[in-house]
């Protein structure tokens, strides 16, 4: 994997901000939560405090104790139902039905003190009154009993002769009914049953209100007819009470719903809307952030906050452990929003023992710290966002130029010692303080201690030709004197041996210091243009003469302009005389070798093509050093000396004309090709 | 009366077979080993003829300051620097320093030998009045090899002896190539081919200094060299 690739990666750890954001967003949240439901928890406080400590206030509530029964609990309404036995209004405002007997269930509430009930009563067969009855709780009715708070009771029927208007009777004693004209409803059968909707006086019902389906005598097995209306108890009527209510808002804060309900959990007053600012800012927010926001922010899930509006009742599980005397907090939701609910049990302070009266349970819609949260969330994304965009931008382009740099040394390395063995001068050194450029530099001292090494050996044979010619010299000039000396003939032909040795030994070390000789011809070479065809047309002729054994050719590409290098001729002729005496030295007899030139881009290319054996191909790297030969050594050498230096001056004339040389097989190993490319004169 | 040559060479081995070699040429030979007992002896008698080593013991370039000093002295003394370094800087360092040559050590006597007799030659010539003499005329050229010089326009070049048998190995006959091999022969040297090559390149330098317009010996790629006569360009 390439470095940027690695960066990138690495990078990607950036993304692991918002994580933390959201993590640190989340502690916040519930933090922020804690201080929420502990204020909560101190209002409720205050409002059980304050409630518990009013005798009035408990009384009030205790005169909603139901205790053994199933009271009625009427809503408050918003529009005034029309009593036409429908009950479109009621589910529309969604309120359940409450089953008080196995056969009827009912709905209750109350507009501008006006008590309104829509029973839905199930029954096979509805028996309607009619003037032949004697009485009207003879036919199907409806009892209704009901004590005002000034004390009235009114225990009255309800019948119908038929769908229509109901009828209303007061009992004014065991068989004497009075017809009641303030109550008004509406009779409509269905199919399991009939339906009534009605409205009556609400101050009648503030004390008590017990309401019953009373069939039809004729229904019951045995014939006892009940004409007594007055149950065994009466239960009180639920509904807000404003004494109560008017407490709660002095405790009202924005956001905050305060609710009482009496021990059996009926809710007897409320105040506040769960609703605040933030709620209409939350409203307008985009769907899909809100999912974002869900997503990284809720901390859990919570179970559905009940309608209290359906039932009248409260009954969630923190209610259950208030009633044992302990106040609890419960998390809710409520559509997308949340919601929490403190419990707080009413104690009456004054009696003893204590004595729970009633619950108060506080909600608070989480909107405030939900928007609050959004928006640090939102800002967390933001910044995360950015920083990570800039840091992965940052590495990137961190990496880029990390990798360019090491790009540049690796192809620097790779570089730096050409296929001929070359050392390049020019290796770049980092001055940067970094791992990079230690590397360079470590590798620039490297290719310097290489390049000494080098150097120290190519100069090997001129420093070796140097040594050597001393102690050549002492022995050439001491057989020299010896041939003035008498000495017997057997003695002689030693000494003419030793003569012929030290002058082999003479050829040798010219031809070895030839090469430090050319270096030093190349410091002192006169450049000028010289025509590369006619100097290989000169050049053939002459090695034609003096390589008798081997069969010259010359291959001259013809091309539109003169080939024409800048440099200079005589090491250019020695370089070429080196190639042509190492072709012939290999050709076999009357053999080949051609000479060669052409233009290739901007060089010319000169070769000397010969047949013979291949070159070995481990040798292709060293071909062109001092002091190497490839030659085998099984032929004999009429020269005598044969050190490999030959290759290495065609190198350094080559590499004096900024060129390049190389030698190769033809493809069918039948012979050799040495190529030298020298730049053109443009 | 013989003549006097001095060898200054560190190398014990190496001198006395020179010492040996010259003195059975009849010439009177005194051996030096430093620049010190060299420097003191010339002062008070001059050789006819230093053969000097370039490195002499301790000092790698004695040899050269001995020349320094030795021309100081006498401007006419032939000095032959005789060493193992045949560097081409060496050579040409040595020759600016008015050395009459530079041979390698491994050149054999008679080589060396004929060298020495050229030179004597030239001092004697110019000591001797001009007697009949042969010389090669070749347009602007004219070679003398009794006194050992070279005439170019009525001035006289200043040859060694090694680059004096080169021209005159040219200049011979004119037009005609010599090779390298004919060239070193005609030298007396035995090196390789970059020796001939710089020799001409001073020839044709030195040739230069005198006439800039010079431009008589010719280049023939991959065989050597010419010398082209002036009128005929």
């Amino acid at each position: 994997m390439r470095l940027k690739k690695q960066l990138l990666l690495v990078s990607l750890v950036t993304l692991s901000l918002p994580w933390v954001g959201c993590q640190y967003i989340q502690e916040m949240d519930s933090a922020l939560r804690k201080g929420q439901t502990d204020a909560l928890v101190a209002t409720a406080k205050a409002v059980s405090a304050r409630i518990g400590n009013d005798p009035q206030l408990i009384q009030t509530i205790d005169a909603y104790a139901t205790p053994g029964s199933t009271p009625v609990v009427a809503h408050a309404l918003n529009i005034k139902p029309i009593k036409d036995g429908y009950a479109d209004e009621w589910i529309t405002a969604n309120y359940d039905f409450q089953p008080l007997q196995e056969d009827m269930e009912i709905v209750a509430g109350i507009y501008r003190n006006e008590l309104y009930l829509f029973l839905r009563v199930t029954t096979e067969n509805i028996h309607y009154y009619t003037p032949a009855l004697s009485r009207p709780t003879l036919a199907d009715t409806i009892q209704l009993n009901l004590n005002s708070n000034t004390g009235d009771q009114r225990d009255i029927a309800l019948y119908a002769s038929g769908e229509g208007q109901i009828h209303a009777a007061r009992q004014l004693s065991a068989s004497n009914f009075a017809i009641e004209h303030q109550i008004k409803g509406y009779w409509l059968e269905w199919q399991n049953g009939f339906q009534v909707e009605l409205s009556l006086p609400l101050s009648w019902a503030q004390q008590a209100f017990t309401i019953q389906y009373k069939p039809s005598p004729k229904k019951s097995a045995n014939e006892q007819v009940q004409t007594a209306l007055v149950p065994a108890t009466l239960t009180p009527l639920i509904y807000f009470s404003d004494p109560l209510a008017k407490q709660l808002m002095i405790f009202q804060r924005q956001g905050v719903r305060l609710t009482l309900t009496t021990p059996e959990s009926w809710i007897i007053a409320a105040d506040g809307d769960l609703q605040d600012q933030a709620t209409e800012t939350l409203s307008k927010q985009h769907g899909l952030l809100r999912w974002i926001y869900k997503l990284a922010l809720t901390s859990g899930h919570y179970p559905e906050l009940p309608l209290v509006n359906k039932t009248g009742k409260i009954d969630t599980t923190e209610f259950q452990q208030t009633v044992q005397g302990e106040h609890s907090i419960g998390w809710y939701t409520k559509g997308n929003k949340e919601s929490v609910r403190v419990s707080y049990p009413i104690y009456a302070v004054n009696e003893t023992p204590k004595r729970i009266v009633g619950t108060l349970i506080a909600d608070q819609g989480s909107d405030s710290l939900t928007s609050m949260t959004n928006s640090a969330f939102n800002r967390l994304l933001f910044y995360s966002v950015i920083a990570s965009l800039s840091v992965i931008t940052i590495l990137i382009f961190y990496a880029s130029w990390l990798s360019f740099r090491i790009q540049k040394l690796s192809a620097a390395a790779t570089t730096a010692i050409s296929d001929s063995g070359k050392i390049n001068e020019n290796f770049p050194v980092y001055s940067t303080q970094d791992e990079i450029g230690d590397l360079s530099r470590g590798y620039a001292q490297l290719l310097a201690r290489l390049q000494e090494y080098t150097n120290y050996l190519r100069t090997l044979s001129s420093k070796l030709s140097h040594e050597l010619r001393t102690p050549l010299a002492i022995v050439r000039s001491s057989l020299d004197n010896l041939e003035y000396e008498n000495i017997p003939d057997q003695a002689r032909t030693y000494a003419e041996r030793a003569k012929e040795g030290t002058t082999r030994l003479s050829n040798i070390l010219n031809a070895m210091s030839a090469a430090s000789r050319v270096e030093q011809a190349i410091g002192a070479a006169e450049q000028e243009n010289i025509p590369c065809d006619q100097l290989l047309q000169n050049l053939t002729e002459a090695y034609r003469d003096v390589y008798q054994h081997v069969i010259f050719s010359l291959n001259v590409r013809s091309e539109p302009e003169k080939l024409v290098v800048w440099g200079s001729g005589e090491l250019l002729v020695q370089m070429l005389d080196k190639l042509v005496d190492n072709a012939a030295d290999f050709c076999p007899e009357k053999g080949k070798i051609e000479l060669g030139l052409y233009r290739h881009n901007n060089d010319v290319v000169f070769t000397v093509h010969n047949e013979g054996p291949p070159l070995p191909s481990h040798m292709h790297g060293q071909l062109f050093d001092s002091m190497v030969s490839v030659r085998d050594k099984d032929i004999p050498d009429n020269e005598g000396h044969h050190l490999g230096l030959g290759l290495y001056i065609v190198r350094l004339i080559s590499d004096f004309h900024r060129g390049e040389v190389q030698g190769y097989n033809v493809p069918d190993h039948s012979g050799v090709i040495f190529e030298v490319r020298i730049p053109a004169k443009s | 009366m013989s003549r006097q040559i001095a060898i200054v060479e560190d190398e014990e081995a190496i001198a006395q077979n020179y010492c040996d070699a010259l003195r059975r040429q009849g010439y009177k030979v005194n051996h030096y080993r430093s620049r010190p007992e060299a420097s003191e002896a010339f002062a008070t008698k001059l050789p006819d003829l230093a053969i000097i080593d370039v490195g002499l013991g301790d000092e790698i370039e004695g040899g050269f300051e001995l020349c320094r000093e030795l021309r100081t002295q006498a401007p006419e003394l032939p000095i032959i620097f005789l060493t193992a370094r045949d560097s081409e800087f060496d050579v040409v360092s040595g020759l600016r320093l008015g050395a009459d040559d530079y041979l390698t050590k491994d050149i054999s006597q008679p080589h060396m030998l004929a060298r020495i007799t050229a030179l004597f030659r030239r001092i004697d010539a110019l000591q001797s009045p001009s007697t009949k003499e042969t010389e090669i005329s070749r347009g602007n050229l004219t070679l003398n090899m009794d006194r050992m010089n070279a005439r170019w326009k009525e001035n006289l070049v200043d040859l060694t002896v090694t680059e004096l048998w080169i021209v005159h190995s040219l200049a011979q006959h004119p037009g005609h190539v010599k090779n390298r091999q004919q060239l070193m022969d005609a030298a007396n040297v035995v090196l390789d081919d970059n020796t001939i090559t710089s020799h001409i390149k001073r020839i044709r330098k030195k040739f230069k200094e005198l006439d800039d317009s010079f431009d008589c010996i010719q280049t023939a790629y991959g065989m050597g060299y010419r010398w082209v006569l002036d009128q005929e360009k």
